[in-house]
């Protein structure tokens, strides 16, 4: 049982849960070891996405910014594409996070996620938790994971 | 009045609402055949509503203004009406030509679609349309399933059912009429149901193409015939058209869509089509667009389309003689058909967007039309 | 009509053995443009077309299902 998950440890390193991050990852995105990251990836032509990102917004005015950060990866291979995107977002008050704009895909393909959009929860340089795909209450569902963490 | 084969109202399976952004869409079509002969104007809404990431609602209206003339046989002594004589018709009296109508059909239809945790869809519609003479009311279902966790592989399932009435005006002497005693002011309703399904297969192929294959089958039964369209039997009696009453027919598309550069988009697409009244058709059509700016897609689009005739058809006024079916209608002839479309969408604003297009149709040997379409959708 | 439907199937399944990849979740921006259908963007003047060929030609059936796309939410 434990080979297929080395195999695909090897493959997709941070695929399975409790994988550490990359360091090059990690300083990419400032990670503090001790803090716990919601890590939001979306992309302009994802309709969901931009579905959720103003929840993660309201969620993000209410959240404890000493214990809990929100980063969102805008997965536009065309720059001008996400900056446009996350300017309309902002300048309706939907988006209050830090955006990372990751046109080379580099940290996307990191992660892995088989769609879009994903959260991944991050604590201690390692994932410890993921919501793949949209969700109708996905603020609620962030807030009940993180009292977990 | 229904003379006019145009405007059943037919919609058959409803698409699958893709998730867009939330919209409303105003638009106006002028269709004109004939330089003038026949003419269709249409305003029309539509309104495509987000509720969260689960649930989408799109509603659209719209009415059509008809006048306009559509040909079959008449008896020129009487002018060129519908309605038929009562007695034999000398040969040279028979003409084929336009009869005259006009008329006003009013549609509606909703669709709501409902995703699951999984992202499979269930799309539900209902549709209604309505003219003097013709009423539809119509119900579907669709069903969208991911076969893969990457969502590049789905298999959508679609039945639809609609139940529709046709009104035989009995002043028009149709032989349908004749068991009621004092017809010549009743109207007499006749019903057709049709039942269509359809399965599809969707995979993509790379980051740039896709490809759609997929099956259906549609059943009709009940009044296929046209109460308005006649023909001729024994070279002198003109009388109703009589279509069988139930068709069965099928067939399979196969849709390719590339997009060859980041600002050019082009759709191929084919559909093979039979049916057991002997019709056989072909419709190959090419859809490009190309965004020149943020400002400006342009569009142009052609369509191919060639038929084989049905087994009861026959153009002639000296060919039927006492045969169960027969229809001179030109719709169930043997011809082929082209369109070509141009369209600019403008960029306005990040919410509004004009949308106009125009297009040609053409039967060679039948008619040509033009049409023009105006609107403008706005982003919320 | 049993060939070409036979046709397009083997035309599927040979696109299956090769020409198929694996898109990524990011990497279908391309496939999520509007362009990539028939339609476009306006899908009122696609209906009126389609409703123009119904009307004037004797062939129904086989614009229905529109599948999943490009699968991209």
């Amino acid at each position: 049982m434990r080979l297929p998950i080395l195999i695909l440890s090897l493959i997709f390193p941070v695929f399975v849960l409790g994988g550490g991050l990359p360091a090059s990852i990690v300083k990419r995105l400032h990670l503090q070891p001790k803090k716990v990251y919601v890590i939001d990836f979306f992309a302009s032509w994802c309709v969901s996405c931009k579905k959720e990102i103003p929840q993660l917004a309201r969620l993000n005015r209410s959240l404890d910014h000493h214990r809990y950060t929100i980063i969102g990866i805008d997965a536009d291979r065309k720059r001008s594409d996400g900056v446009k995107f996350q300017a309309a977002l902002r300048k309706k008050g939907a988006l209050n996070f830090r955006v990372v704009n990751d046109t080379g895909n580099g940290i996307i393909r990191t992660f892995g996620p088989p769609g879009m959009p994903a959260l991944y929860f991050v604590k201690n340089n390692a994932i410890v938790g993921k919501i793949i795909g949209a969700r109708s209450h996905v603020a609620s569902l962030v807030r009940r994971r993180l009292k977990g963490l | 009045m229904q003379l006019k084969p145009s405007l059943l109202a037919f919609t058959l399976l409803l698409a699958a609402h893709a998730q867009a952004d939330d919209y409303v869409a105003v638009h106006y079509i002028h269709y004109d055949e004939g330089s003038g002969r026949t003419t269709i104007q249409t305003p029309t809404v539509e309104i495509n509503k987000d509720f969260g990431t689960d649930y989408t609602l799109n509603l659209s209206a719209g009415r059509d203004a008809l006048s306009g003339a559509s040909p079959t046989w008449y008896d020129a002594t009487s002018g060129a009406s519908a309605r038929l004589p009562d007695h034999a018709v000398p040969a040279n009296d028979i003409h084929y030509g336009n009869i005259a109508y006009d008329d006003n059909r009013t549609f509606v239809s909703g669709a709501l679609t409902t995703r699951f945790e999984n992202r499979d869809a269930l799309t539900v519609g209902l549709n209604y349309s309505s003219e003097s003479d013709y009423l539809s009311r119509g119900v579907s279902a669709e069903y969208l399933h991911y076969l893969d966790e990457g969502k590049n592989r789905s298999v959508s399932v679609g039945l639809s059912y609609q139940k529709n009435s046709v009104d035989v005006h009995c002043f028009l002497g149709n032989t349908i009429c004749d068991a009621i005693s004092g017809a010549s002011s009743k109207t007499i309703t006749k019903d057709l149901d049709v039942i269509n399904a359809e399965i599809g297969l969707t995979q993509i192929l790379d980051t740039q193409s896709l490809i759609k294959a997929s099956l259906f089958y549609n059943y009709e039964s009940g009044y296929l015939s046209n109460p308005y369209m006649r023909v001729v039997r024994n070279k002198t009696h003109l009388v109703e058209e009589a279509k069988p009453d139930t068709r069965k027919g099928g067939g399979a598309t196969l849709t390719y869509s590339r997009a060859l550069t980041d600002d050019l988009s082009a759709n191929l697409y084919y559909r093979f089509y039979h049916d057991d009244w002997g019709i056989t058709s072909h419709t190959i059509s090419l859809s490009t667009f190309y965004t020149l700016n943020d400002t400006l897609t342009l569009g142009l689009a052609g369509r191919y389309y060639t038929q084989s005739a049905a087994w009861f058809y026959h153009p002639g006024k000296a060919h039927f003689t006492d045969e169960t079916y027969a229809s001179s209608d030109r719709r169930m002839g043997a011809w082929h058909a082209y369109d070509v479309k141009v369209s600019a969408d403008i960029h306005v604003s990040e919410a509004i967007t004009i949308q106009s297009a125009a297009g040609y149709y053409t039967q060679p040997g039948n008619f040509h039309s033009r049409y023009l379409s105006v609107g403008m959708k706005y982003g919320f | 009509m049993t060939r070409l439907l036979m046709l397009s199937t083997l035309m599927f399944l040979l696109g299956g053995c090769g020409m198929i990849q694996d898109v990524k979740p990011w990497e279908k921006d391309q496939l999520a443009k509007e362009t990539l259908t028939p339609a476009g963007s306006d899908t009122n003047l696609h209906a009126f077309r389609k409703h123009l060929y119904f009307s004037k030609e004797a062939s129904k059936g086989g614009g229905g299902v529109a599948g999943g796309g490009c699968g991209c939410n």
